[in-house]
């Protein structure tokens, strides 16, 4: 379900611009908030504000990368491989993760706990190779670092889990 | 020599050694199709704009950086040196084909396409004969509907989006769209969302390999197989031209033929699809008798079905006199049929009573102008109106490539408002769409009419109008209350609208008129357009849009009751369409390709009626009833003219054998007109052609050699007279 308020957001959006369509992406943000990733009633949401078809919002959404298809895990790790992440090593960074996160790249642990992606520049070139972890920057990575990152989540995740009274949640995530 | 030439407006190039002039905005491509020069092409289409996906249409340009150039993106300079030959365009061709081959699955033998596919023929022609690829092809699951009538094939794909532009430039629906990118990208729907739109099968047509394919047609045929016969589509009045596929004597599909005035190229899923008529095993081939009064329908002879028609309705001649018989006619007969029809009932048997099912318009003509009720615009004038008024009217489902006409009108900027009881598909784009409650689409034209005539400064006042309307205000006082408050606001709105609009277009539906409280719908639509100027300026018009293939062909030849061929008055006037079906004084119907046992809440055709008599095409209900039925021929087994929506005048052409045992509608009239004591002498329906255009304002001159393959639109003879 897209809440009301988010449909009034995205009105708002499109009321700024010429063309209602143009609004289609910032919506889409919008959609992909409310859930976590763009789901079926997201699309519909978002068609339905800006008077677009459904595939037309569609069309947009599988273009980016940035939209989510499938239910992102809680942590999405984000790796640089363009061309200075590249020459500082990430592909034995990315292999790392993969080892340590036990999922390829691409893929969401079936706990719902990790995603994992490879991406484009992240404009941060000057202290590659660098990830971002939900939208936040770890620079100058080193295989220890990346050790380190992945006992860090796994201690947060067991706190949370005794928090809540119980073993670590079961997959599904968001 | 040379000044003379350059002074001609147009912009002068040489392709391969070929000096070409063409209009300035000309793209490299085109150019050089007009020198007879083929550059292979997969994104572009004529029809929509460049996008240079394929990289298929490559050229050298003398003097461009960087060659070589994509023709289809590239529009024409003066004094440009472009040559299509050159071992660097061979090798960016042969690359391209060799790229969009790695994935291909190569299934031509089993591909619909294959013998019709573009790249097939370009790989023949300009492609490598090999491939360095020898890794693992991807696969998809395939096929994959993408709706009932169209299915995907992935692997086939490449990627050229033509389906998904028109789905975007033309049909405006975004039915199919490319999903993903790089090399992910498909073609495809949203998830569990169907390709519904009455203009897929233009996706089919357009798909220039075998990824889209048509539920239909799929394994029916291989297109050497087929022989094609240019005709015109039956299924409404718009007269889209189509080619007729056939193989073995059935149809086995039917594909647009451009015609830029009429149908831009395009043909909805109808016109495509629906002709299972046609072929259906249960036509009939033999004329049907009813021997004794209540028995059953038996199959007998021409000359028994025919001699017992003479002999029956002569008799009811001399027993009741010839107006106890009633002739109804067709609105998907050709005009030649039609005006035999009315001949034989008017001249053999001498009866006034003739009409069809056709929509309400008072008199033969519109008073203000004079003019025989019809579109006073040209399809093709569509794109030039500034306000599209669609009252009471939903093209998408009756009168489909029309919205594709009022698409195109709205990207070159037209507004478009729908006024009408349900919603449209056009809804979703309209600048306005004013709810009617039910029945109100007179009120509706009513108050638009009576808006637009308290407006100061109107183009064209009448004073007559002005009479009519503004002395009835009781009536405009019911309209108000049948439309409520916000709608009669939203109605003079628009009527301002109307008004002030540089080229206001207003169409209705012919069967809107039918409803009740719609008898003045007609004539008050067609005032506002009077008086508000919007008549006879570019873009500008009004007018009905017609529900079958000839119904104005029907109007034309005078089936109707107070109107002979040419709008010329009948007297005495017969019975209506309904009163025929109704009165006890009626004790004959001759029907010829209709089916008014549909009309009629019991269905029952018999009251009061002695003698039935049904030219027919399948057993219909009418025919069922029938004393005789007589086995006729559909479009695509005779020749003949169809006037369409716009009064083009348009040739069908016989495209299969007849079927054994039945016969064309106007061979079966000449018999019985023979049979009845008047022997016409028309070798075919050329002589009746000649025969109306002499007596016809609106036919004048036409023969049917001249019809040619895109038909004549008449009509501005008769308006210059008037």
């Amino acid at each position: 379900m897209i809440s009301e308020q988010a449909k009034q957001r995205m009105r708002e959006l499109a009321a700024r611009y010429p063309v209602a369509r143009s609004a289609v992406m910032p919506a889409l943000y919008i959609a992909q908030a409310e859930e976590g990733y763009v789901s079926r009633a997201a699309l519909e949401a978002v068609a339905e504000v800006l008077n677009m078809t459904v595939d037309d919002v569609e069309s947009v959404a599988t273009f980016y990368t940035m939209y989510y298809q499938r239910p992102p895990g809680k942590k999405v790790i984000k790796v640089c491989n363009s061309i200075s992440c590249y020459l500082r090593g990430c592909d034995a960074l990315i292999e790392q993760l993969e080892r340590r996160l036990r999922i390829k790249r691409g893929e969401t642990s079936p706990d719902g706990r990790y995603t994992l992606l490879t991406v484009e520049c992240l404009a941060s070139c000057g202290t590659a190779p660098v990830l971002q972890v939900n939208d936040e920057f770890v620079e100058n990575l080193t295989p220890e670092l990346v050790d380190r990152l992945v006992d860090q989540w796994e201690a947060e995740f067991q706190a949370e889990g005794q928090s809540q009274g119980r073993s670590p949640a079961g997959a599904g995530g968001c | 020599m040379a000044e003379e030439a350059k002074n001609d407006g147009l912009v002068h190039l040489t392709i391969d050694g070929i000096p070409v002039a063409v209009p300035p905005g000309t793209l490299v491509w085109a150019a050089a199709k007009q020198a007879g020069i083929e550059i292979p092409i997969y994104c572009y289409h004529p029809k929509m704009p460049p996008l240079g996906a394929c990289r298929m249409c490559f050229v050298e340009i003398e003097k461009m950086p960087k060659p070589p150039q994509t023709a289809c993106t590239t529009p024409v300079s003066e004094g440009m040196v472009v040559h299509t030959k050159t071992e660097k365009v061979l090798k960016a061709r042969r690359g391209t084909l060799e790229f969009l081959l790695i994935n291909h699955p190569l299934d031509c033998p089993i591909c619909d396409k294959g013998g019709e596919c573009d790249l097939q023929d370009f790989t023949l022609r300009h492609g490598p004969g090999a491939t360095r690829f020898d890794l693992r092809k991807r696969h998809y699951p395939k096929p994959i509907p993408v709706s009932d009538r169209v299915l995907l094939d992935r692997e086939r794909c490449i990627l050229c989006q033509r389906c998904t532009r028109f789905c975007s430039e033309i049909s405006m629906d975004n039915g199919l769209v490319m999903i993903n990118r790089g090399y992910r990208m498909e073609v495809g729907t949203a998830p569990g969302q169907a390709f519904d739109s009455i203009f897929s099968g233009n996706t089919v047509e357009i798909c220039p390999v075998g990824a889209l394919t048509s539920a239909k047609y799929r394994f029916k045929a291989r297109p050497w197989e087929l022989k094609r016969i240019p005709s015109v589509c039956n299924n409404c009045s718009v007269g889209c031209n189509v080619r007729i596929d056939v193989r073995v004597d059935k149809i086995m599909r039917q594909m647009s033929r451009c015609n830029d005035d009429i149908d831009d190229g395009w043909l909805c899923d109808r016109g495509r699809w629906d002709f299972d008529y046609v072929n259906d095993a249960q036509r009939l081939r033999t004329p049907l008798v009813r021997r004794q009064p209540g028995g059953v329908l038996e199959p007998a002879g021409w000359g028994e079905a025919l001699g017992m028609i003479a002999e029956r309705l002569r008799t009811i001649k001399e027993r009741y006199g010839a107006s106890a018989i009633g002739g109804i006619g067709s609105t998907r007969t050709t005009n030649e049929e039609a005006y035999l029809f009315q001949k034989l009932l008017r001249e053999a048997l001498g009866t006034p009573n003739v009409d069809h099912h056709h929509g309400f318009f008072p008199g033969l003509r519109d008073p203000l102008t004079e003019r025989p009720w019809m579109l006073t615009t040209a399809i093709a004038d569509f794109e030039r109106a500034s306000h599209i008024v669609l009252v009471a009217s939903d093209p998408y489902e009756r009168q489909p490539i029309l919205n594709l006409r009022i698409k195109k009108a709205l990207k070159a900027g037209a507004r478009i408002y729908v006024v009408n009881e349900s919603p449209t598909e056009l809804d979703r784009l309209a600048t306005r769409v004013i709810r009617l409650p039910q029945h109100g689409a007179g009120a509706a034209a009513r108050l638009l009419l009576e808006a637009a005539l308290r407006q100061e400064n109107l183009r064209n006042p009448s004073e007559e109008v002005r009479t009519r309307v503004l002395g009835t205000p009781q009536e405009t006082r019911q309209a108000e209350a049948l439309c409520g408050a916000e709608t009669t606001a939203a109605l003079r709105e628009l009527a301002r609208e109307i008004a002030a609009a540089p080229a206001a277009l207003i169409l209705y539906d012919e069967m809107a008129t039918l409803a009740p409280g719609c008898a003045n719908l007609a004539p008050d639509l067609q005032a506002l357009a009077v008086i508000t100027g919007n008549i006879d300026r570019p873009g500008a018009g009004v007018g009905p849009l017609f529900e079958d293939a000839n119904s104005l062909g029907a109007r034309d030849m005078g089936l109707l009751p107070d109107s002979l061929p040419g709008y010329r008055p009948a007297s005495p006037a017969g019975l209506s369409y309904q009163e025929m079906l109704t009165s006890d004084a009626v004790k004959a119907l001759y029907i010829m390709g209709a089916n008014p046992a549909r009309h009629l809440a019991d269905g029952n055709l018999r009251r009061g009626k002695e003698f039935i008599v049904v030219q027919e095409i399948l057993l219909t209900e009418s025919a069922q009833q029938a004393d005789v039925v007589l086995p006729a021929l559909s479009y695509a087994e005779k020749d003949g003219s169809m006037t369409n929506v716009d009064h083009h005048v348009q040739a069908i052409r016989r495209a299969l054998r007849p079927l054994p045992g039945a016969r064309a509608d106007w061979e079966i009239l000449m018999d019985l007109a023979a049979l009845l004591g008047h022997p016409w002498s028309y070798e075919g329906p050329e002589d009746v052609l000649l025969e109306i255009a002499a007596q016809h304002p609106l036919y004048q001159g036409l023969t049917w050699e001249g019809l040619g393959l895109q038909g004549v639109r008449t009509g501005e003879v008769e308006v210059a007279h008037a």
